[in-house]
């Protein structure tokens, strides 16, 4: 979809002179386009929370690389003479009952909560978009036999689930993450059916195939530009959704165990002394909100940027 | 219709049979329930293959699932390994406090979200409706835990220090006084937790369901032939913007089901939602069982009360 712009372009900027009509070719019958991207950046750039949560993500996804160097102290360093301190200079986020930093621990913690989002958005989109445009593409048994396993993952009661299998297996940031894909690729691949059944049978669909374009071709020419919108925004929430999914269950001593520091599991020691350390439930929590808030942003910045319907 | 329940009852079996399965396995998987009891000093071996044999844990897996399985079908849920009695019979008291603390969250945020949700619509873009939007964000991307958490500590220890007497209380169902006032105070923090991300989800998607009847032909036609704004909102675009809010709210009950277990949690609610807690801390895996199958079947009844709720607001939608 090219858009055309009212500005005319250089060649009425010219000098006067008649151009030869070799040069008019060149210089008047140019139409200054914008490229899809172009168009898609331009509309996100002016959803200003989501411009703000993208580059907040940012800044905390730097952060939790650059923590082993930039860390002040270590997560499980004991400073035997700084015990429960409240927020200073020195510790700007107070210590906890060890002496331990608590604005050291928040950032080891984001780092295990940042990489299980980012794993889980990662693999649940491959997963479920495959799945999905297999399913919707293919369409008969295929497709009933993959949305029947798909409805019957749905159907399970994921919190519970995940406090189980938190039970059974001793979690770790890699395997958690592993549990939270199996019980949320499935909504990424009900979406994407959904989008692949309604340009399945469009007509540059029947034409690629009426030409002899292979299957696999036509999915990832012709299907997979087409479902790319609900797939990026829905990803967003799945980010979000499972780094809530993961400090529920870790705060519940079912998912990363200490002395692992997550946003979750230092919640669980913060309660036992919340009266006298407040701060030491603020930081971590509001970690999680800033964190999910942010994604959810993103993801509705691009929901509208992506939004083929959408009007300039 | 009737065919169409019939077909969905079916399917909703076949689910329940696989997960029957899978519950079963996974659970199974899990460290050996007679640890404690094994490490017993005194213990002598006879007793504990007495024990065993007792539970039927030494028998073959599926010879245990179908021992488990067919007692579901009627109504017997096995042994409770820690408190040595029925599950079905632990786990009934336990039901009427989950549905109290599930339905008093849903009454709060249906009669919350959807007014909201529809003024917003027609009010797109004013002060109150980005601040709808705003706030709605902020209830997705709450994690409902440490939201109890603050609530307990605003309203539990502030509050309470700063009124000197008690007005919420943070823990538990009732403190011994009984009486409606005293469930009231015991029932509202846990409310308003599991409410919140029911606001958000609830007036988000009332707001769209309004905004799009509110573009549609008729209503463009119902303001030409010159009624009164309140006529058309409350007449002509209300009814139809309700439909899909009725199959939200009934599909999001597996979710609300997973947010109670995360409430009940942190405020002792004795409902469903504690005692999986609880039993799963203590390894006590019939009722961590029967728990989850009572979970997959909320879910399919509710996707079912879904699919009839909407044909029957709904004259156009019908199944075949």
């Amino acid at each position: 979809m090219v858009e055309q712009r009212g500005d005319p372009g250089p060649a009425f900027q010219g000098d006067g002179d008649v151009q030869s009509p070799e040069a008019a070719g060149e210089e008047y019958g140019k139409v200054e386009g914008r490229t899809q991207r172009e168009i898609i950046w331009r509309r996100f750039k002016r959803h200003r929370l989501a411009m703000a949560g993208g580059v907040v993500l940012i800044l905390l996804y730097v952060a939790a690389i650059a923590t082993p160097w930039a860390a002040p102290y270590e997560y499980d360093e004991i400073d035997f003479a700084a015990f429960n301190q409240a927020p200073s200079i020195e510790h700007p986020m107070g210590t906890d009952r060890l002496g331990r930093d608590e604005m050291t621990r928040v950032l080891y913690g984001g780092r295990v909560s940042l990489l299980v989002g980012l794993g889980v958005g990662v693999f649940s989109t491959l997963i479920g978009t495959a799945v999905g445009i297999f399913s919707g593409y293919y369409g008969r048994l295929v497709d009933v036999g993959m949305m029947g396993f798909v409805d019957f993952l749905l159907t399970l009661p994921h919190v519970a689930l995940l406090l189980v299998l938190g039970k059974l297996f001793k979690l770790t940031p890699i395997t958690i993450t592993a549990v939270i894909v199996l019980l949320l690729w499935p909504r990424m691949a009900r979406l994407v059916r959904g989008q692949v059944l309604a340009v399945r049978n469009q007509e540059y669909v029947q034409a690629a195939k009426a030409i002899g374009v292979p299957d696999r071709k036509i999915m990832v020419r012709h299907i997979l530009p087409n479902v790319i919108g609900v797939v990026v925004v829905e990803a967003t929430l799945i980010v979000a959704l499972a780094i809530i999914l993961e400090s529920a269950a870790s705060y519940l001593g079912l998912g990363i165990q200490p002395p692992t520091p997550s946003w979750g599991n230092m919640l669980t020691d913060a309660r036992d002394t919340m009266t006298q350390q407040p701060w030491l439930t603020y930081f971590p929590g509001l970690m999680i909100v800033i964190t999910a808030l942010c994604v959810n942003f993103l993801g509705d910045g691009l929901r509208d940027a992506l939004d083929p319907k959408a009007v300039e | 219709m009737i065919a169409y329940i019939v077909r969905k009852l079916l399917f909703g079996l076949v689910i329940l049979f696989f997960s029957s399965i899978v519950i079963f396995g996974l659970v199974a998987l899990g460290p050996d329930p007679l640890t404690q009891l094994r490490q017993t000093p005194n213990i002598r071996g006879e007793d504990i293959e007495r024990i065993e044999r007792a539970y039927g844990l030494d028998k073959s897996l599926p010879v245990q699932y179908a021992i488990w399985a067919s007692g579901m079908l009627r109504g017997d849920f096995g042994e409770s390994f820690q408190q040595r009695a029925p599950v079905a019979g632990i786990i009934a008291p336990r039901i009427g406090p989950t549905a109290l603390l599930m339905g008093a969250s849903l009454i709060v945020s249906v009669m919350i979200a959807v007014p909201f949700g529809i003024y917003s619509a027609i009010k797109k873009y004013s002060i109150l409706d980005n601040a709808g939007t705003f706030l709605s964000f902020l209830g997705f991307s709450m994690p409902i835990f440490w939201l109890a958490l603050i609530l307990q500590l605003v309203f539990g220890i502030y509050l309470t220090s700063w009124a000197g007497v008690r007005v919420f209380y943070v823990s538990g169902m009732s403190s011994g006084a009984g009486g409606f006032v005293d469930l009231l105070q015991h029932l509202t923090l846990p409310v308003i937790a599991l409410a919140t991300i029911q606001v958000a989800e609830f007036n988000r998607f009332q707001r769209g369901a309004m905004l799009e009847v509110l573009s549609s032909d008729y209503l463009r036609t119902a303001r030409a032939k010159g009624l009164s704004r309140r006529t058309v909102y409350l007449k002509h675009a209300l009814r139809n913007a309700l439909l899909p809010t009725v199959t939200l709210v009934a599909l999001s009950m597996g979710t609300a089901f997973g947010g109670a277990i995360i409430t009940e949690t942190v405020f002792a609610w004795p409902g469903l939602g504690l005692l999986l807690a609880d039993s799963l801390f203590t390894a006590d895996y019939n009722v961590v069982r029967a728990l989850l199958m009572i979970g997959v079947a909320l879910v399919i009844f509710f996707n079912l009360v879904a699919d009839i709720a909407y044909s029957l607001v709904d004259p156009r939608v019908t199944y075949e």
